[in-house]
């Protein structure tokens, strides 16, 4: 296919919960996983396709990223994986735009995940990477409602055997 | 949606941001999470995103895909330490895995005196060497090489009045002391490169002792394993060969070596070439023609 039928050519999301959502084909493609689907289906139009796997709300919102991301280029491929910075910077819109709930944040790197969109991902882990950031496991368990299942001698005991890798 | 269930790829994803710090306190968090912190898929990333110049103390000849995790962590871990302490200069306390002073172990020996020692080898006078040891508290090492850095690094120590000890030097502590009955270890050597299966290194001890009317040469090798928290532990086997010791070995004029089955011992005039484990001794007598001038 052409570049100009692409730039015009729509593409159909649905839902989970069923809701159906027209993109243009370069929004919908940020997403690796569409963009190989509609590769697979070829030049027939009008098909929807179906992510049982996203909800309308948490669509609506990868969209919006993809939307404002459709001029990035393409992410160099896997190589960049090896000497990526472990940078915990986003940039500012990204910052704001992942200015959400918890549960939102979780499921906007599910679906991130799910329809492979590196560059959202990335800002949903960072985001939870900053999170935990400096956080005592106390201060973590309670920002993740996760219940300690050490007894305070096993606590002790792990508290010990890192003693040597504190910052000194 | 809670975090934990989010999928085991994706936390390890969100965990590859996150700081050594920050790693080691989601340890304590829950069980599930620190099964994930250590794990390979956390830390052999790290090892080998490391940059040239925070190597870590690997040798060459070590497969670091068949390391623990542990080992791995501590690998990294240690790196990353030993960069930062290079690059603030000025730093107050500077990282242990570069830059250390150690107080040795402050034990009180108990072991024959020097008098003792020279009129149990059947000596007429202390060994000079062993006379001046009030005086000059000589001290030697050998370091313990090992294959990989580890939290549990050794020296061994000879001091006055020739007695051994083995210490770990983030600690340390004295984990291991020569016998008095060996004392004074005129020569000692350790070797780490021709251990196999669970031993760590062996150390060699060459002893004089009269035995009957005989000067005897008393060379002990002991066979060091791992304890059960990574630390060093004298494993009962010590095989121990005597043979007719010359009279400036048996005064203490020696230098020995060990290295795999083999021990050289020399006296400077004489070497002698032991292969321990068959109990096979060859004496050389060094004739030299040469006249240094």
């Amino acid at each position: 296919m052409s570049t100009t039928e692409d730039k015009t050519r729509k593409v159909k999301l649905v839902t989970s919960d069923n809701e159906e959502f027209e993109v243009d084909w370069e929004v919908a493609t940020r997403s690796v996983l569409i963009k190989h689907m509609l590769e697979d289906i070829g030049e027939s139009e009008e098909q929807a396709i179906p992510l049982p796997n996203v909800t309308a709300n948490v669509l609506k919102k990868v969209l919006e990223w993809c939307e404002h991301h459709r001029k990035d280029p393409e992410p160099a491929p896997e190589s960049s994986d090896d000497n990526r910075k472990r940078t915990l910077e986003i940039g500012d819109w990204d910052a704001k735009f992942i200015q959400v709930d918890q549960e939102m944040l979780f499921e906007i790197i599910l679906a991130a995940n799910y329809l492979d969109i590196k560059a959202l991902l990335d800002v949903g882990c960072k985001t939870v990477a900053n999170m935990i950031k400096g956080k005592q496991p106390e201060e973590i368990r309670k920002m993740f409602n996760i219940v300690n299942d050490f007894t305070p001698e096993e606590e002790a005991q792990i508290k010990k055997e890192n003693e040597w890798a504190e910052d000194r | 949606m809670p975090f934990m269930n989010l999928p085991e790829d994706v936390r390890v994803y969100c965990f590859s941001f996150c700081d050594i710090e920050d790693l080691t306190r989601l340890e304590i968090v829950c069980k599930p999470l620190r099964n994930i912190v250590l794990s390979r898929r956390v830390w052999m990333p790290r090892l080998l995103a490391l940059e040239p110049q925070s190597i870590p103390r690997i040798s060459p000849y070590v497969d670091v895909h068949r390391l623990s995790v542990s080992e791995l962590k501590y690998l990294t871990i240690s790196a990353l330490r030993s960069r930062e302490a290079w690059i603030q200069p000025g730093a107050e306390i500077v990282s242990p895995t570069r830059y250390q002073e150690i107080d040795l172990p402050h034990k009180r020996y108990t072991g024959p005196t020097p008098r003792l020692i020279s009129q149990n080898l059947g000596l007429d006078e202390p060994l000079p060497w062993l006379a001046g040891a009030s005086i000059s508290p000589m001290i030697d090492l050998i370091p313990v090489p090992l294959p990989i850095g580890n939290r549990h690094e050794y020296v061994v120590l000879r001091r006055q009045p020739f007695y051994l000890q083995i210490v770990e030097i983030s600690s340390g502590k004295c984990v291991w002391e020569c016998a008095m009955s060996d004392v004074p270890v005129i020569a000692f050597d350790v070797d780490a490169d021709y251990v196999e299966g669970a031993k760590v290194f062996r150390l060699l001890t060459v002893s004089s002792a009269r035995i009957g009317p005989l000067n005897m040469c008393v060379v002990k090798v002991h066979n060091f394993t791992h304890g059960l928290f990574g630390e060093v532990q004298a494993d009962a086997s010590v095989v121990t060969r005597n043979f007719r010791a010359s009279f400036r070995l048996y005064r203490g004029r020696a230098v020995a070596y060990l290295e795999g089955d083999f021990i050289v011992i020399s006296d400077y005039e004489m070497i002698w070439l032991i292969n321990w484990r068959l109990d096979r001794c060859i004496k050389f007598n060094v004739v030299s023609d040469i006249t240094l001038v």
